[in-house]
């Protein structure tokens, strides 16, 4: 059997499958590398092995009839030379030839249907998802920034720094206030026991007073009791007339006597209380009332050391609120610029759309050809369809948006 | 009295991306998720201060949608942006005659969204 070219229409089938091939695979380049370099090396990739594929077909097909064909044994004789059967052979042989070439094709355009339709339900499938995706990010990010909104709210709204600021302050003025009455209490105390010196000087100024006082009762009484010798030595003169004086003279000795006496235990009694009184002062005034002072220091000095604590902790509360403020600034307009980024999913969608679109035509297009009418004119238009391939779909998502701005006011 | 920005898009997320930007520049947000729900809108008595839409949305489009717009008492004049991923230029021109005042390709950056909005709308 020898082989026949087939149809002219049927010929240029290998290549227009190569170019459909070759716009899908160039479609999804652009979409998932970018419009310059995945719709190139996509689309000559998509092209050079569809038309590799149908070429090897054809010429293997060809080749193997021309093997099952047998070697001519004579120059071919023209058809109007040839018997009738032989002509009828031959015509019967091509129609054997195009129907095989018919179902081989329509075995393909089954392969690339459903390559396209896969390719559709994969794209459609990638938009769901990546859609879903992107609202969920959108959603946590709307969570993130009213999280930061109403921080910042909450911090200029409850004026936190001032009310810490003016707590601390009172704190500070009570404990400064604290530490003013300890002074004054110590200085009072000063005071007391300046005055207790004094008294104790006045009262050691009247004692010995009274212990010169003792002195003066005591020479009384040595001269009553010379006085008294005297009256006992004129009562002896005068006998028995100055008997009654004696008595009296005796009794005089013995009152100066116990005047004497009286005034020494007094003096004795002075002395013992003015050391007493001194030992007390001593006791009271240079041990306890010391200590006293040295307990009062001691607290004064905490005062002092925890206001000195209280200053530093409202410098860290007022460093840590305005950091926390400033830093919640500082995130607010990355939020924005993702929030802002989020479009790129709305811009891929459409783009996938598109390709969903153009899958769409193919598979309608390679549906509506009719293999096995070999008039041409029925089949579908292929500008039509080639004007909805390489029709401009929407703008490619930019990696850049703050440099790639497009807008135009009318 | 806050300006009002309309957003008309079939996006969820645009609608939610946009509705972050202009909320964060304190602006208030009118949301839809289609033409005619935005029709329905501002039928009833809405009155933005601008209106952004997206071209490509279901039954009816972006500059159907503009078409409408204008034929609504009070709304003849009010600035219209498409937000769109198109950028051809036939569309463009087909938006101009329609009542767009602006065309911006997407993704647009948020500081340059809202500068073309305090241009439109003084005070926003």
């Amino acid at each position: 059997m020898a082989w026949v070219p087939p149809p002219r229409a049927i010929r240029w089938i290998g290549p227009l499958c190569a170019v459909l091939t070759a716009l899908a695979l160039a479609a999804v380049g652009a979409v998932a590398f970018g419009p310059a370099p995945g719709v190139a090396a996509l689309a000559v990739l998509g092209f050079a092995a569809t038309w590799g594929a149908a070429w090897a077909s054809v010429t293997l097909n060809r080749h193997a009839m021309e093997l099952e064909a047998p070697a001519p044994q004579e120059p071919a004789l023209l058809p109007a030379d040839r018997p009738d059967e032989s002509g009828a052979q031959d015509a019967a042989g091509r129609a054997e030839i195009q129907a095989g070439i018919q179902a081989a094709l329509a075995d393909h355009f089954a392969v690339y249907d459903r390559l396209f339709e896969r390719a559709a339900n994969d794209t459609a499938s990638v938009t769901t998802e990546t859609e879903a995706a992107a609202f969920d990010i959108m959603t946590s990010l709307r969570e993130v920034d009213g999280a930061m909104t109403e921080l910042l709210a909450f911090l200029d709204l409850s004026g936190s720094n001032a009310r810490v600021i003016e707590i601390v302050d009172q704190t500070d003025q009570q404990l400064t206030e604290n530490r003013q009455l300890i002074g004054d209490f110590l200085v009072r105390r000063d005071q007391d026991v300046v005055e207790c010196r004094q008294r104790l000087d006045e009262l050691d100024v009247a004692t010995a007073q009274l212990t010169r006082a003792t002195e003066g009762v005591q020479t009384i009484a040595r001269q009553t009791n010379l006085l008294a010798l005297n009256a006992t030595i004129e009562a002896a003169r005068a006998e028995k007339a100055g008997a009654g004086f004696a008595v009296v003279a005796k009794e005089v000795k013995e009152l100066s006597s116990a005047s004497a006496s009286t005034a020494s235990r007094i003096a004795q009694d002075l002395a013992s209380l003015r050391e007493s009184i001194r030992e007390n002062f001593s006791v009271l005034v240079n041990a306890r009332i010391e200590g006293e002072r040295g307990e009062l220091m001691k607290i004064a000095a905490a005062i002092a050391s925890l206001t000195e604590n209280m200053e530093r902790l409202v410098a860290h509360q007022r460093d840590t609120l305005v950091k926390v403020q400033e830093e919640s600034a500082r995130i607010a307009q990355p939020i924005v610029r993702l929030i802002g980024s989020i479009q790129f999913q709305d811009v891929t969608r459409q783009r996938l759309q598109h390709l969903e679109g153009i899958f769409g035509a193919a598979r309608t297009h390679l549906q509506a050809l009719d293999l096995s009418n070999p008039l041409t004119k029925s089949w579908p238009d292929v500008k039509s369809f080639a004007e909805i391939a390489l029709s401009e779909g929407p703008s490619p998502p930019r990696n850049n948006v703050k440099n790639n701005n497009e807008i135009e006011l009318f | 009295m806050a300006t009002t920005i309309m957003i008309v898009d079939d996006s969820p997320t645009m609608l939610m991306s946009i509705e972050g930007i202009l909320s964060k520049a304190g602006l208030g947000v009118l949301k839809a998720a289609s033409g005619e729900e935005a029709v329905t809108t501002l039928q009833g008595g809405a009155k933005p201060n601008l209106l952004i839409t997206d071209l490509n949305m279901g039954a009816m489009n972006g500059i159907d949608l503009i078409r409408r717009v204008r034929k609504l008492p009070g709304l003849q004049f009010i600035p219209i942006l498409m937000l769109t991923t198109e950028s051809q230029q036939d569309k463009r021109n087909e938006a101009k005659s329609a009542g767009a005042t602006g065309w911006i390709v997407k993704p647009v950056d948020p500081e340059a969204l809202l500068k073309v909005i305090r241009q439109l709308v003084p005070g926003a």
